[in-house]
């Protein structure tokens, strides 16, 4: 359940991976327009899902969505779709001087199309998140209907990590370590899933995570819910899911307190899982494992079929390994690794965030 | 006001546009501007893109993603028949065949915020463009629910606690950023499922913003919108605290718009239009000299309704005719730039009653001080953990 505002540290003098990180990432990508002849490239953003713009700008939609605007050369620019009054405060999130809000969306984006008139044509990224209602003002542009999708070629671009990023990864990663034991605390302290997870998110919260979202399951991992109230009610073995975002990347893993006999399956597999990741394993590889150890019983639906994803500036990133996909794990990838059985009783989790290497891969955090 | 009240109201809305269903989508994007369709139809606040769809008969028909949130759902929802579904596409399609809806028949409502593709899919499913409801659709959520009222005024209770403790542990230096997460903790362990909190400072601020890394200074005035959401319904209010004594200036100005604030709420009454507010707090402001300042940039909207569910009765404005009825909630607040001062944040939420507004707050703005000396270490340690000293 994503918030409605999200709080905490984001501005761009801060930014532990500074400018020229961003300037590469721009230039890598003006490259690839070149080689594919695009003019510019629209890079789309909601408030809630807003990982390739933040990728390039630093800058996440707080307010309104946004587009990040790159040309074949020169600086990019932000325009946010609506909240004038908001833009100095989304400016300071930013490296990109070019921020401005988009009084008519059709006039402003149609400002940026025509500066690039003549340079090849538009590519966009992300813009199937576009609400119908923005979308309906833009379509007929002739750009718009004519522009190439480049998000498969964007998401590959940003599934490889610098230094900067995996070192960013590796903190968020500590502070996932620090809410775990926190919660522990919490609930050794007699604290119910519930208010494990307020101190979950608080925990996240305090060393700068600006978004911070859990799920609880106070039935020992069979039905998961968002926080909606406080509650009381006492609970025996529980799980909680915790997401958290800092600097625009995210870490994630399973919780899961109390002796339960389906979260030590799922653990030796998650084990045996981590000893096969390495670059070139397919879904089928890791799943095949996944399934022997735990006596063919299926994934657990929350977690929608997939075993590993990249995570990154988004929490489903290239590579996805689930059934329809064919991603190959690379090496260098930052992955998700989720293990969640369902006997139709109990279910049982274990997760862990992993950099691929070709022999194998380094655990930046797992489930204990 | 209950849900069977509102639905009626709906099925006559069906009955005058002489339609057979309403189709209302939710993008699962809240945000405290908007309603959810959804969530009017069924108190449901979905976690992914889902509809609902009320027939003329009265009867509910929830499509709720992600299907293994069924017993969150079937624990909360009134509908009455609940289908939980990861096939947004192939469940819309099945209604519409098996209640024989299409673009003639169907009215929407917010379908206009769902992603493009999904809903164009649905446009094609009705096999065309369907007749779009949104405004009377949210408008029947006007008046609220007495279930909707209750967690408002729980709401409201929990705005004011958090203001209370943003007053306890506010000191200068403190980056506002993680001022506001920590409010944002604090509200969450009372109990608030969100809370859009606007909240920033400055010496001479030119309108409110969301949080920085700005560290607060003594003569900050700290602008604060705590806008929690408790259980699933949002309530504001709108506060101004001084980092350090106000001076004499700041607190009469700010008297000036409480007391504009005070003359707008006391417009407010059943069978009087929306605007009789707007008017009622720029008729003291310009009495006082600020006309000129009584409109853009200067001020945005002198309050409005609040989401989730419906944001009717819309804004409290000069060009909002709205008639206001007893039950309808929204927040009043001047919220207006005094060049003398700054930006001055003050409001408060409230019910419309026959007789008068119902103000669901405790206390009333006041310009409060926080003290310019250090607080108890016990306050300092919230912030100890910040890992890295480049951000402390």
């Amino acid at each position: 359940m994503h918030l409605a505002l999200p709080v905490g540290a984001f501005d761009w003098p801060e930014n532990p991976l500074g400018r020229e990180e961003f300037e590469a990432r721009v230039f890598l990508l003006q490259e690839v327009m070149a080689e594919q002849g695009w003019g510019g490239v629209l890079v789309y953003g909601e408030i809630h899902e807003c990982g390739l713009p933040t990728y390039y700008s630093n800058y996440a939609p707080r307010l309104s969505p946004a587009m990040v605007l790159i040309s074949k050369e020169g600086m990019p620019r932000v325009l946010t779709l609506v909240g004038g009054r908001m833009v100095p405060a989304g400016a300071l999130t930013t490296w990109i001087e070019d921020v401005r809000p988009a009084g008519n969306l059709m006039e402003s984006l149609g400002e940026w199309l025509a500066e690039i008139d003549g340079q090849g044509p538009l590519a966009t990224a992300d813009l199937d998140l576009m609400q119908a209602g923005y979308f309906e003002k833009i379509a007929e542009m002739p750009q718009i209907a004519s522009a190439a999708d480049a998000t498969e070629i964007v998401r590959a671009l940003v599934r490889q990590k610098s230094e900067a990023e995996l070192k960013l990864i590796a903190e968020n990663c500590g502070i996932l370590a620090e809410v775990e034991k926190a919660v522990r605390d919490a609930a050794g302290n007699g604290r119910n899933p519930v208010r494990c997870s307020v101190v979950a998110e608080k925990t996240a919260r305090n060393p700068g995570a600006r978004d911070a979202r859990c799920l609880y399951s106070p039935d020992g991992g069979v039905n998961f819910y968002p926080f909606e109230a406080l509650s009381n009610e006492a609970s025996g073995p529980f799980v909680l899911y915790v997401a958290l975002k800092q600097w625009g990347y995210w870490a994630e893993g399973f919780i899961t307190v109390g002796e339960d006999e389906a979260r030590g399956s799922a653990l030796a597999a998650l084990d045996e899982v981590l000893a096969a990741t390495r670059a070139g394993a397919l879904y089928a590889d890791l799943e095949a494992i996944r399934g022997r150890r735990l006596d063919g019983l299926e994934s657990h639906p929350v977690l929608d079929g997939v075993l590993a994803a990249g995570i990154g500036v988004s929490s489903a990133e290239t590579p996805v390994l689930k059934s329809e996909s064919s991603d190959v794990l690379a090496a260098g990838d930052v992955v998700s690794v989720k293990v969640g059985v369902f006997d139709g009783q109990g279910g049982g989790f274990a997760s862990a965030v992993v950099k691929v290497s070709d022999d194998g891969c380094d655990i930046l955090w797992k489930s204990s | 006001m209950n849900r069977q009240d509102r639905l009626k109201l709906l099925t006559d809305l069906l009955a005058a546009e002489k339609l057979d269903a309403v189709i209302g989508f939710s993008a699962a994007a809240h945000h405290v501007d908007f309603g959810d369709a959804v969530a009017l139809l069924t108190g449901i606040k979905p976690m992914a893109p889902s509809f609902a769809v009320l027939t003329k008969d009265g009867v509910v028909h929830l499509h709720n993603a992600p299907a293994w949130d069924r017993s969150r759902v079937e624990l909360h929802a009134t509908a009455d028949r609940i289908e939980m579904t990861d096939d947004l596409a192939a469940s819309f399609e099945t209604v519409v065949t098996s209640l024989n809806l299409s673009a003639s028949n169907t009215g929407v409502a917010d379908l206009v915020r769902m992603p493009h593709r999904l809903a164009a899919g649905f446009v094609s499913t009705l096999g065309g463009a369907p007749i779009a409801l949104d405004k009377p659709f949210f408008a029947v959520a006007a008046r609220k629910t007495d279930h909707e009222l209750e967690s408002a005024r729980g709401a409201a209770e929990i705005a004011e606690k958090t203001y209370d403790y943003m007053l306890e542990i506010a000191e200068p230096g403190m980056k506002e950023c993680y001022l506001a997460a920590e409010l944002k903790n604090f509200s969450r362990s009372m109990g608030a499922d969100d809370n859009f909190m606007m909240f920033h400072a400055e010496g001479h601020p030119l309108a409110v913003q969301p949080s920085g890394e700005r560290k607060l200074e003594k003569g900050d005035l700290i602008l604060a919108e705590m806008t929690p959401s408790y259980r699933g319904r949002f309530s504001q209010i709108c506060r101004t605290a001084c980092v350090g004594e106000p001076t004499g200036e700041q607190q009469e100005k700010y008297n000036l718009v409480v007391g504009a604030m005070m003359s707008g709420i006391g417009r407010a009454k059943a069978g009087v239009p929306m605007k009789e507010i707007c008017l009622g707090v720029d008729e003291v402001l310009c009495g006082n000299g600020y006309a000129e300042y009584c409109a853009p940039p200067y001020m945005n909207r002198r309050g409005h309704g609040l989401g989730i569910a419906s944001t009717a009765p819309g804004n409290v404005s000069l060009n909002n005719e709205a008639v206001l009825e007893d039950g309808m909630f929204f927040v009043v607040h001047p919220n207006q730039y005094i060049p003398e001062v700054g930006y001055l944040l003050c409001g408060e939420p409230i019910v419309v009653r026959d007789g008068g507004a119902d103000v669901l707050t405790r206390n009333r703005a006041a310009l409060d001080a926080i003290p310019l000396q250090a607080r108890r270490p016990a306050h300092r340690a919230h912030h100890a953990p910040c890992p890295a000293g480049r951000r402390v």
